[in-house]
């Protein structure tokens, strides 16, 4: 009887699973990939052709606003379009980081999608309404000075503000890091992610300060929050790499029936 | 419980105690007034020992007298460090 | 002294050869990695503090004066004594004495806990002088560099509740987990150690 049933596990698996990208964790490298990819694009998009990171100043005159959205408008128009079309890509990199969280042993699948439901809201003013702020201003050149101040403050501001869902996405990861016994993650990205934390508080006094470090093109607020970003970034990175390539190929997440039926 | 105090600790926190007092009584005491400790002497002495109290902090509270070398060097490094440029910036900055 | 629990080799201490028996990292390397993060990053703040106050010396020295050297002389004082009981903790919990490491626990995170408290009446009395984050750059500075401490004094009142459960939850604690408890709450304490004068002493 034991012997039947585990055939016909066996026979119930192979349907339900295909094979090629269960042989490989494909599904997963496809995902690990995305990330290096989608940030290369950020950061393409961001520095080098609308030239938003680092940002221009908030204590700039209306003047040297307009100028700077005149000079840039081109490439502010393709850097949206290239930008809404590879936005996309950071879903795979949460999509696969929530796989990894729901490896962990003794941690709540809770804070798994807590940190898919952080990131996703993130999205719109961590990225994507900057690009949308600055393309609306190139839009019409001979838009009302005033407007294209206000766009300006919209989009800087809400690019280095967006703090709170940072902060959510940063404390579930850090506490799942913790919490998990399967050491899936090295207990190091979790005190890492801690820094994560303090770097959205550093960017608290950016709503007040239009010059100093902590202003949001300033050295703490900006520069030291995103370098302690980039290096996490690249942590996370390897640490997800070193994951997916230790985790066995026909492990079942905790929560997934679909192999619990063929038992 | 009372076993406990007697150990090197104590000893340490009366001494980060007696030196906390110390550098609030010469940082209260100084300024740039006529009855006043001269404010950069006192800066440079206070800065001094903070960092002391911060060493023997690290290297007897958190046992790092007993790591090895690289961690050893690494926070005095920073005291160092930290120590020198509050006190060139102060002085730059006059 | 029980010898109810293993006792792990780097906590027997051959006095006078400390240094070679015993070339370990405390607690754990993870948690080092991040206290020398954050000593790099407090450098940070500590640099555009001072940068700042040397562009606005004159300001800086009459802002100053808004401060109360003698609340942050005693808040030095009760985070230097929380210390002294976390470690006093620790080396009972090393011992086998867990009740007694709880006290010393207990005891450290109430000191801990005063503060908060003190720095919560510091803020409000500030705030009601109508001093706020925005007010002047010597403003800005003390808010931020006192925030960004509280918060990590606040994660470390978290931390030490974890240390609570580990010595209260029946079976025998993880000396690791103590140690690496304990190694975060003296990086606050001599964090503030130098950020008290910095802020407070200097004229």
């Amino acid at each position: 009887m034991t012997g039947t049933s585990t055939a016909a596990a066996r026979r119930l698996r192979a349907t339900k699973v295909p094979v090629l990208t269960k042989t490989r964790n494909l599904d997963q490298w496809i995902c690990w990939w995305s990330i290096p990819i989608f940030y290369s694009v950020f950061g393409l998009v961001f520095v080098y052709l609308t030239r938003l990171m680092p940002p221009p100043s908030p204590g700039h005159t209306t003047e040297q606003i307009i100028s700077f959205i005149q000079l840039n408008a081109t490439h502010l128009q393709i850097g949206i379009v290239v930008l809404s079309l590879s936005l996309g890509l950071a879903s795979l990199s949460s999509g696969i980081i929530v796989v990894q969280m729901r490896r962990m042993q003794g941690v709540s699948p809770a804070l798994a999608y807590a940190y898919l439901a952080a990131l996703a809201v993130a999205a719109l003013p961590g990225c994507l309404f900057c690009g949308f702020m600055f393309a609306l201003a190139a839009f019409r050149p001979d838009r009302d000075p005033r407007l294209i101040v206000l766009l300006y403050d919209m989009g800087l501001l809400s690019f280095v503000g967006s703090l709170g869902c940072f902060v959510v996405q940063y404390m579930v990861f850090a506490i799942a890091i913790f919490l998990d016994e399967r050491e899936i993650f090295p207990k190091w990205l979790g005190y890492m992610s801690i820094w994560g934390v303090v770097t959205e508080l550093l960017a608290i006094p950016i709503w007040i300060f239009r010059s100093g470090p902590y202003a949001w093109n300033g050295l703490i607020s900006f520069y030291l929050g995103t370098i302690i970003f980039v290096v996490w970034e690249f942590c996370l990175v390897v640490c997800l790499y070193k994951a997916i390539k230790a985790q066995p190929i026909d492990e079942s997440l905790q929560g997934d029936d679909s192999l619990a039926i063929a038992r | 419980m009372v076993l406990y105090f007697r150990s090197t600790l104590t000893y340490v926190w009366l001494l980060l105690s007696a030196l906390t007092i110390f550098i609030w009584w010469l940082g209260t005491r100084s300024g740039t007034g006529s009855r006043e400790i001269n404010a950069s002497g006192a800066v440079v002495v206070v800065f001094f020992f903070a960092c002391v109290k911060a060493r023997l902090v690290i290297q007897k509270f958190m046992e790092v007298s007993r790591a090895p070398t690289w961690l050893r060097v690494t926070c005095d490094s920073w005291l160092a460090l930290t120590f020198g440029m509050i006190v060139s910036f102060y002085f730059l900055g006059r | 002294m029980h010898a109810s629990f293993p006792v792990e080799e780097r906590d027997i201490l051959i006095p006078g050869r400390e240094r070679e028996t015993n070339q370990q990292i405390p607690g754990d390397p993870s948690i080092w990695v991040f206290v020398i993060g954050e000593m790099v990053a407090f450098s940070c703040y500590f640099a555009a503090y001072m940068w700042d106050r040397g562009q606005h010396h004159g300001l800086f020295l009459q802002a100053q004066r808004d401060l109360s050297q003698n609340v942050a002389a005693l808040n030095t004082l009760v985070l230097l004594a929380s210390s002294l009981f976390i470690a006093l903790s620790v080396h009972a919990t090393r011992a086998g004495d867990f009740a007694i490491a709880s006290r010393f626990l207990t005891l450290g995170g109430t000191c801990g806990a005063a503060f908060v408290v003190s720095k919560a009446f510091e803020w409000s009395s500030k705030l009601a002088q109508g001093l706020t984050l925005g007010s002047n750059a010597f403003f800005m500075h003390y808010y931020m560099l006192t925030g960004v401490h509280l918060f990590h004094v606040l994660l470390g009142l978290v931390f030490l509740g974890i240390l609570w459960r580990e010595l209260n939850k029946g079976s025998p604690p993880r000396a690791r987990l103590m140690e690496v408890g304990a190694t975060y709450w003296h990086m606050v304490d001599f964090l503030w150690i130098i950020i008290f004068p910095l802020l407070y002493l200097m004229r």
